[in-house]
């Protein structure tokens, strides 16, 4: 394991808790199995597509970033999350050629997608505030 | 809607492309693989660590395709791999699946068939409209327990006063001659009055049905329709000759039509050709009357079918009905009156009551041998499944979950089970076909055993049953595998627990009792059907021609010609070379008295009268007991006032002299007096599971009634050559006469018994595979644990046990199952069979004989079996068994 040089302190933090999920990944412990409430993964998938055309990793990545490092998902709750995502015709997908001129699958956001995130996503809020109500946090 | 429409569109569109999807999946798989790999290069690791890392983050690839297939397809996908596994495992095993199939289309067909007859006989209501309301009303002789006949002046009173009936009809049925196109021949027509149509629902298939008031009007049978009139419809408004009366046929029934009303005779089902309205002459009550010869034939005696008002009760009308048949006999006493009660019963009850009892021990037999099939396949599954003890080790170390496997065993299961079904039922409907074609008189309402939806349904629900047994218990026992200690083949692979191995003995057990039980049911029937047909001496039935000659027609309508006929017959036939020939008038029973014998008790001694030529008696080859053979000429003569020689049968004496010496005793009754002359054998003539009556052999001119007369041939000939002989003599006296079909006696006895023999057939077919399969089942088990016990058996010869020492040992642990379970069985039997009481003749149901005859034959095969299978196993290398 080799520090590389930070510029600034946030960046420090930034690395060393890389560093700690580097450990974890490589001991093999970062698959996580779904414990989102079901269809949210599904939903942030939509999300990450809104921003364009993602690959897989591109999605995993995306969400990593997003969620500050607190969302590490791994391929068996994503791929299963993917099809049903393109069984319900919110996405589409397509062979490409990523950056580093590989072939990858590309998935793009389709307009029932679109919907269905707007829906989802009021859904999801309602149900958060539900349950912030009953533990009483405001 | 639409996104549904969309989804099931998309899975098509999955399902069609599976291959290249799945393809695609893996790429797709492996490129984030190495963009993750690429990432963690960047991070500073080796790109083999990286390789490594990224590889072990992914997990399990398999599942996830696994769960991304099952996305789109649902578990339809993991069904489909199921079985397709599943199928090449059973190729694998293809001694094994063999076998299964074998046993269960077997043990499934047989039950399907019998379910299937005993569905189409006592399940299947009548084909009449609203059947249920149907009943059965006859008077009933209580002393010989027979349905007997009303007068029709009775019926007319019942239907006049017997509200609670919606409607009533009365049907009589006479053997006639019937002349059409010149050609006469003898025919049964049924009388009926006017509901007839009305309660059974017949509607003509060409034609019309007559009304109540039409006397010249008759309905053909359709197979009458095609035998004598060629399927012409012309045939309508032609004018046929009943005994030379004219009727004019009006219509044809059609071609499945059948009346299953009971007949005339109970044992007698030939079927009418015609059907004619029935007098509606008003008569007295308890009297009969005699046809006018000329005029419309009309039967003496009738029987009759009701239809109850909607909700009204069975109980209800027997009660109104009881009381209208106590009305008569007060105002109308007549001597036949007596000993006489009603019976009031559903049509249904008395068509298939009598053989309700044995096609229900039948079903239960059945079951039986479902039972032992389905443990042995229990059995084959079982030492099947300890072999694969590895392969399912290694298939829940990959992480498939115990569901999975349970799913994976009962789809085997299933796959088993859909062969074995549909070899099962091909067996039971050509089984079910040859049936209704060798037995067509064995059972009521058999012609509509085929194998249909409830057959079909029965079918599905006795394989699931017996699919969820036997995959039981292998699924119990592959889930509780050790799976480190079979991976390290620490254990031998095949082993078993002690524990199996008891309950496997158990299931042996519980076989050997089933089949027991079987056994000894068949071998009462057996015994009994031994008895029975044990043939009088020097009689060969075969040999034997029966056919029956009835006069018709104004010649004859006296009695001058009538005996005229008969004598000519008599010596036209007497002729003949080699044949013996007799004349049997009928039997009539009558209270008899005999000088010096008082009556016992109160009930007069009956005897049947019977008016024979004195041929009669040596063509069925009676010896004689005692005393002499009256001369011909004294058996032909008619005078009443000599001392007529009689002859008199063993049984006679037994019964109603209670064993007093015979010879020269006086006999008086009516029509009838004489001197016994001599005492003949018993013999049977017409029912085989009958004890002959007492019997009085009178000349046959001494006959009340010579209409109709019963004509024996012994021939030394072929059987059908002679017949064609006799017919042409018998059609020389006189052409319109009719003469009906030739039979053998062996025919006549053997139809008499058509529903022992088949009960008796069915009920030993059952036992024979019952054993079958428990001593193969036994054999399976035992030679199974044996092998179990090698190592043990190798150590113990390794030691310097004698072979002869360790097959004892084996043989005699094996033994107490199966004693156990031929004990349980002989104890089963001994509690169920006298529910058999019924069917079984001269034979006890408890008969000690038969029960230590099968008790020590299964003992001797069980020991037999494991005598084999223990010298196998002491054949075994030391060595050899040691190391493994």
């Amino acid at each position: 394991m080799s520090l590389s040089k930070c510029s600034s302190a946030r960046e420090a933090c930034i690395r060393f808790q890389s560093d700690v999920d580097f450990h974890q990944r490589v001991m093999g412990l970062t698959n996580t199995s779904s414990d989102l409430l079901p269809g949210t993964l599904e939903l942030l998938i939509l999300k990450a597509l809104v921003s364009g055309s993602k690959h897989g990793y591109g999605i995993v990545e995306h969400l990593r970033i997003a969620s500050r490092e607190m969302l590490q998902i791994g391929e068996s709750a994503l791929y299963p999350a993917l099809q049903r995502v393109l069984l319900q015709g919110w996405a589409k997908a397509e062979w490409g050629l990523s950056e580093s001129n590989r072939r990858a699958r590309y998935y793009t956001l389709t307009a029932a997608g679109r919907k269905q995130l707007a829906d989802e996503r009021a859904e999801f809020e309602r149900m958060v505030r539900a349950i912030q109500y009953v533990l009483g946090t405001s | 809607m639409a996104p549904l429409m969309g989804t099931w569109l998309r899975r098509l569109s999955y399902l069609l492309r599976l291959s290249r999807h799945d393809a695609e999946l893996r790429e797709e798989i492996e490129a984030h693989r190495s963009l993750r790999q690429a990432h963690l290069e960047r991070e500073g690791l080796t790109s083999s660590e990286a390789e490594d890392a990224s590889r072990r983050a992914i997990g399990n690839v398999l599942l996830v395709r696994e769960e991304a297939r099952e996305v789109w397809l649902g578990s339809w996908d993991t069904w489909w791999q199921d079985i397709r596994y599943g199928l090449r495992m059973l190729r694998r095993g293809r001694g094994v699946a063999t076998l299964v199939i074998l046993t269960m289309a077997v043990g499934i067909g047989m039950n399907a068939a019998m379910f299937g007859i005993f569905h189409a006989v006592l399940i299947r209501p009548l084909p009449y409209p609203d059947p249920e309301r149907l009943l059965w009303m006859t008077p009933h002789h209580q002393r010989f327990d027979i349905d007997t006949f009303i007068s029709r002046g009775d019926f007319v009173v019942w239907r006049a006063r017997a509200k609670l009936f919606e409607r009533m009809t009365a049907y009589g049925q006479v053997d006639i001659a019937f002349l059409a196109s010149g050609q006469a021949s003898e025919e049964r027509i049924t009388s009926i009055s006017e509901d007839f149509w009305a309660i059974t629902g017949a509607q003509a298939a060409l034609g019309r049905l007559f009304g109540a008031d039409e006397r010249n009007a008759i309905v053909l049978s359709h197979r009458t329709f095609e035998r004598r009139f060629a399927a012409e419809p012309s045939v309508l408004g032609r004018t046929v000759s009943l005994n030379g009366y004219p009727v004019s046929i009006v219509g044809v029934l059609p071609r499945d039509y059948r009346v299953a009303f009971p007949p005339m005779l109970d044992d007698d089902m030939t079927e009418a050709a015609g059907y004619i309205s029935l007098p509606d002459t008003p008569s007295r009550p308890g009297s009969s009357d005699r046809a006018v010869p000329g005029d419309r034939p009309v039967p003496a005696w009738v029987r009759v079918v009701g239809k109850l008002r909607p909700r009204v009760t069975i109980e209800q009308g027997r009660s109104e009905l009881q009381s209208v048949f106590d009305q008569i006999a007060r105002e109308f006493p007549t001597p036949l009156r007596e000993e006489r009660v009603l019976r009031v019963v559903s049509l249904q009850q008395k068509i298939v009551g009598p053989v309700q009892v044995a096609l229900t021990i039948l079903l239960v037999a059945v079951a039986f041998v479902l039972m032992i099939a389905t443990i042995n396949i229990a059995h084959l599954l079982l030492a099947r499944s300890l072999s694969r003890q590895t392969e399912i080790a290694v298939r829940m170390s990959l992480g498939a979950g115990r569901t999975r496997i349970v799913r994976q065993l009962l789809s085997e299961g299933v796959l088993l089970t859909i062969a074995g079904c549909g070899a099962g039922l091909i067996l039971a409907n050509w089984a079910l076909q040859a049936i209704v074609r060798l037995w067509p008189q064995a059972i009521p309402r058999l012609e509509g055993a085929v194998v249909n939806t409830p057959v079909l349904v029965f079918t599905l629900v006795a394989a699931l049953v017996s699919t969820v047994s036997f995959s039981a218990a292998p699924a119990v026992s592959l889930l509780k595998t050790d799976l480190a200690g079979t991976l390290k083949r620490e254990e031998r692979v095949g082993s078993s627990t002690p524990g199996v191995t008891r309950i496997r003995g158990l299931l042996v057990s519980f076989e050997l009792a089933l089949a027991t039980a079987l056994l000894i049911g068949a071998g009462l029937m057996l015994k009994s059907y031994w008895l029975m047909s044990s043939a009088p001496p020097g009689v060969d039935p075969e040999r034997i021609l029966v056919t029956r000659v009835s006069l018709s027609g104004p010649r004859y309508a006296s009695r001058v010609p009538q005996e005229q006929y008969v004598d000519d017959l008599l010596s036209r036939l007497e002729g003949l070379t080699g044949t013996v020939v007799g004349i049997d008038a009928g039997s009539f029973h009558f209270p008899v008295k005999v000088d010096g014998v008082s009556p016992d008790g109160s009930e007069a001694a009956v005897a049947a009268i019977k008016p024979v030529s004195l041929g009669f008696l040596r063509v069925m080859g009676v010896p004689l007991i005692r005393g002499r053979w009256p001369t011909d000429t004294a058996l032909r003569s008619d005078a009443v006032e000599s001392t007529d020689a009689l002859l008199v049968n063993q049984r006679f004496v037994d019964v109603i002299m209670r064993g007093q010496e015979p010879i020269g005793r006086h006999v008086s009754g009516p029509a009838l007096s004489g001197t016994i002359a001599g005492v003949v054998a018993d013999f049977k003539d017409l029912q085989l599971d009958a004890q002959p009556a007492p019997q009085v052999y009178v000349p046959f001119k001494r006959a009340m009634l010579l209409r109709s007369v019963r004509v024996l041939v012994r021939t030394d000939r072929d059987p059908s050559a002679a017949a064609r002989v006799v017919r042409e003599a018998i059609a020389q006296i006189d052409g319109s006469q009719a003469i009906a079909e030739f039979t053998t006696l062996d025919g006549v006895l053997a139809s008499s018994v058509a529903n022992r023999r088949f009960n008796l057939s069915m009920l030993c077919l059952f036992a024979a595979v019952a054993l079958f399969l428990s001593l193969t089942g036994a054999y399976g088990v035992i030679a199974h644990s044996v092998a179990q016990r090698r190592r043990e058996i190798g150590l113990r010869i390794a030691l310097g046990a004698r072979p002869t020492e360790v097959v004892g040992l084996v043989a005699q642990h094996e033994m107490r199952f199966a004693l156990a379970g031929i004990a349980l069985g002989l104890l089963g039997a001994f509690a169920l069979t006298p529910v058999m009481a019924n069917l079984l003749y001269d034979v006890a149901p408890r008969d000690r004989a038969t029960f230590v005859a099968v008790g020590v034959a299964l003992a001797t095969a069980s020991l037999l079996t494991s005598w084999i299978a223990a010298v196998k196993a002491a054949r075994v290398d030391p060595v050899m068994a040691l190391r493994h």
